[in-house]
């Protein structure tokens, strides 16, 4: 473990300087208003996005060990140069926090921690976790072919790319604990830009932290910033697309808050509905009163959106080019846009059949709609969440938005709000797409709370700190209930192993097949086994949504039937939730090698 | 107010919230993160496993 954990640790490192090396420019362009810290945050956020799309437009060509290297040490270089000129501003800009922010910061640093530590811990678990069975899937296969292509048995791995681009030169550099690790770095500056944009509403810097804090232990933002969910950086693109579009002026401020739009684009599909909406409420906080000059703002709006899609095209358009739509799996009436591969109509159908129940949270109609600040408080788990958003928001928010209420930014904020909160409604609730708005809900929970204090009522300010105890002392004993096994797995290496046998699937075929020389191809006949603990080159038929990859869409039987033809030294056939074993005793041309509950391994004669 | 200045004004503005001294409000305010709180409570304390199960044990009692 001590070995695997100092890779990790080097790998991040390694991002990290690359990253500041990268993203040094962005720092500079940030306009007049921006402190020193906030450029730094932007500069390493922005340049993480930046050195992703590096590495995936040259991984079209070549995503190997080494071409990460170079491109991860090319940026490292200049980021150190980056980082020893900012040693020569941040000490005096550092501004002193008051005392009573040292219980933030503790509870900042505890859930980092957590989050770091649990992050050393193996990746398991069967094709329901998202991790195993398209974020990380992805970049071994990449790492293994040496080229960045969708896995075809799961079409997931096409969703946009920045995450997981960064997660594959990790995996290459830092090895498999690497990615998870990776989330304390993301974790912590999805904080860094809320605490941007929430001093640029008039936080000071320990209300700022009292806003980490509270959003660091809301639950529902945890489960979408570990375990390779890349819900959390989504979030820190959004917000910090938010905190540039109050103070972009110029041109090229408009073109960075286009570009931050772009990387919410390239990082998850809902940054398709971000972007007019972040675009629409930076529009409407120049507009009013007779002096908007409305071509100026047209044009650079233009520009925003203009730097956006740039950002964003490499990754719709090669999934144009290869899987025959810009998105994939593809959304309802792709018909009269694009004709998809590899899915057929009614895999498709059936898709988003599965997203609309899925997405349907507590119901779609207006009441529901009403009822969303009760229910995201209390029912969560009703969202796919994980234990809630606390109480902060629903007991102070609405305090903190009164008294920001003739504030300019404060309006347009409330206004992105509500319009995130009514796409997110109309599309799919699943609570952790909503974290940008948790974020900006933290916000005004934490001027709530100085509302309260300030209020001169005993009782208010009472009331108001036991809020925010209960709410973040819950929250933070469920992600600390929630990330146990995590922990105790990194310390305990019996429990790991345990934990390996328990959680792994089938995980006995895998390391025989793993291990064993003979293997070179393994035909995968079940839809739910998970390619991504095999280290081997495998074809699987018929992927997790019903995919077919083979030339001329063969199910199971058939490619088992061609087997030698698909060129496979072995079948792994297993009995699972979709179908029991599929190949019948004394096949022809099959020898059973290994057998094992629930699972036989064949040698092709 | 232009948007320069509404932006820079933003932290002054913050700054000069002194909070409702009205008791009105102040009451309105007090009574609604009660709510909040005494919801919570109900929800997640007696609506929890252990105490439904503490409940049924001492009802068989």
């Amino acid at each position: 473990m001590p070995l695997l954990a100092a890779k990790a640790a080097f790998a991040l490192v390694v991002l990290l300087v690359g990253g500041c090396g990268a993203g040094g420019w962005i720092g500079r362009l940030l306009p007049d208003t921006f402190h020193p810290w906030e450029r730094a945050v932007f500069a390493l956020l922005g340049g993480l996005a930046i050195l992703s799309w590096i590495l995936f437009l040259v991984g079209q060509f070549s995503f190997t060990p080494l071409t990460i290297e170079i491109i991860l040490g090319l940026a490292a270089l200049l980021g150190i140069r980056e980082i020893l000129g900012w040693r020569k501003v941040h000490p005096s800009a550092i501004r002193p926090g008051r005392k009573v922010a040292r219980t933030a910061v503790w509870i900042v640093v505890c859930v980092l921690g957590v989050t770091a530590v649990g992050g050393l811990a193996e990746i398991t678990g069967d094709w329901n976790d998202d991790a195993v069975a398209y974020h990380l899937l992805g970049p071994k296969v990449w790492l293994r072919e040496g080229a960045i292509r969708p896995v075809l048995d799961n079409s997931h791995t096409a969703f946009p790319q920045i995450a997981e681009t960064l997660y594959g030169a990790l995996l290459a550099i830092g090895g498999s604990r690497a990615p998870n690790f990776s989330s304390v770095l993301t974790l912590a500056l999805l904080l860094a830009v809320c605490a941007a944009a929430g001093c640029r509403l008039g936080l000071d810097s320990g209300e700022s932290w009292w806003m980490a804090a509270l959003l660091a232990t809301m639950p529902a933002v945890f489960a979408g910033s570990h375990e390779c969910f890349v819900d959390g950086l989504y979030a820190a693109f959004v917000i910090a697309a938010l905190r540039l579009a109050y103070d972009a002026h110029r041109w090229n401020e408009w073109a960075m808050l286009g570009l931050f739009c772009g990387f919410a684009m390239g990082t998850k599909y809902t940054g398709l509905i971000a972007l007019p909406i972040l675009i629409f409420c930076a529009i409407a906080l120049r507009a009013g009163g007779g002096k908007t000059d409305w071509s100026n703002l047209a044009g650079k709006a233009g520009v925003a959106i203009g730097a956006g899609i740039v950002v964003a095209a490499p990754y719709y358009l090669r999934n144009w080019i290869v899987l025959g739509c810009p998105i994939y799996p593809p959304p309802p009436g792709y018909a009269l846009v694009c004709s998809p591969k590899f899915m057929s109509a009614e895999v498709i159908a059936n898709f988003q059949a599965y997203i609309r129940r899925r997405g349907a949270g507590l119901g779609r109609g207006l009441p529901a709609f009403l009822l969303l600040p009760y229910n995201l408080t209390y029912h969560t788990s009703n969202f796919h969440g994980a234990g809630g958003i606390g109480l902060c928001p629903l007991a102070l928010g609405p305090m903190g938005v009164a008294a920001m209420r003739k504030n300019p930014l404060s309006r347009m904020t409330m206004l992105l709000s509500l319009l995130l909160t009514a796409a997110w409604f109309v599309t799919q609730q699943e609570s952790r797409f909503l974290i940008p708005v948790y974020a900006i809900a933290a916000i005004y929970a934490v001027i709530g709370w100085r509302y309260a204090r300030q209020s001169g009522r005993v009782w208010s300010r009472v009331m108001a700190a036991t809020l925010v105890a209960v709410s973040a002392g819950y929250g933070a004993f469920m992600i600390g209930k929630a990330s146990f096994p995590e922990v105790r797995a990194v310390f305990s290496p019996s429990y790991a192993a345990s934990r390996r046998a328990h959680e792994l699937p089938y995980l006995e075929s895998f390391e025989y097949l793993n291990r064993e020389p003979s293997v070179r191809r393994v035909l995968l006949l079940d839809g739910s086994v998970t390619p991504y603990y095999f280290d081997k080159p495998y074809l699987k038929p018929v992927g997790q949504w019903g995919e077919r990859t083979l030339p001329g869409a063969p199910d199971a039987e058939q490619a088992l039937a061609e087997v030698r033809a698909l060129q496979a030294t072995h079948v792994l056939d297993v009995v699972s939730t979709v179908a029991p074993f599929q190949v019948k005793e004394g096949a022809p041309g099959l020898r059973l090698v290994f057998e094992a509950p629930g699972q036989r391994v064949y040698l092709v004669e | 107010m232009g948007l320069r200045e509404g932006a820079m004004a933003s932290r002054k503005g913050m700054r000069e919230s002194k909070g409702s001294k009205d008791g009105f409000w102040g009451l309105v305010s007090e009574l609604w993160m009660g709510i909040v709180l005494v919801v919570f409570l109900a929800i997640r304390v007696l609506g929890s496993e252990t105490t439904r199960s503490l409940l049924s044990r001492w009802k068989a009692h």
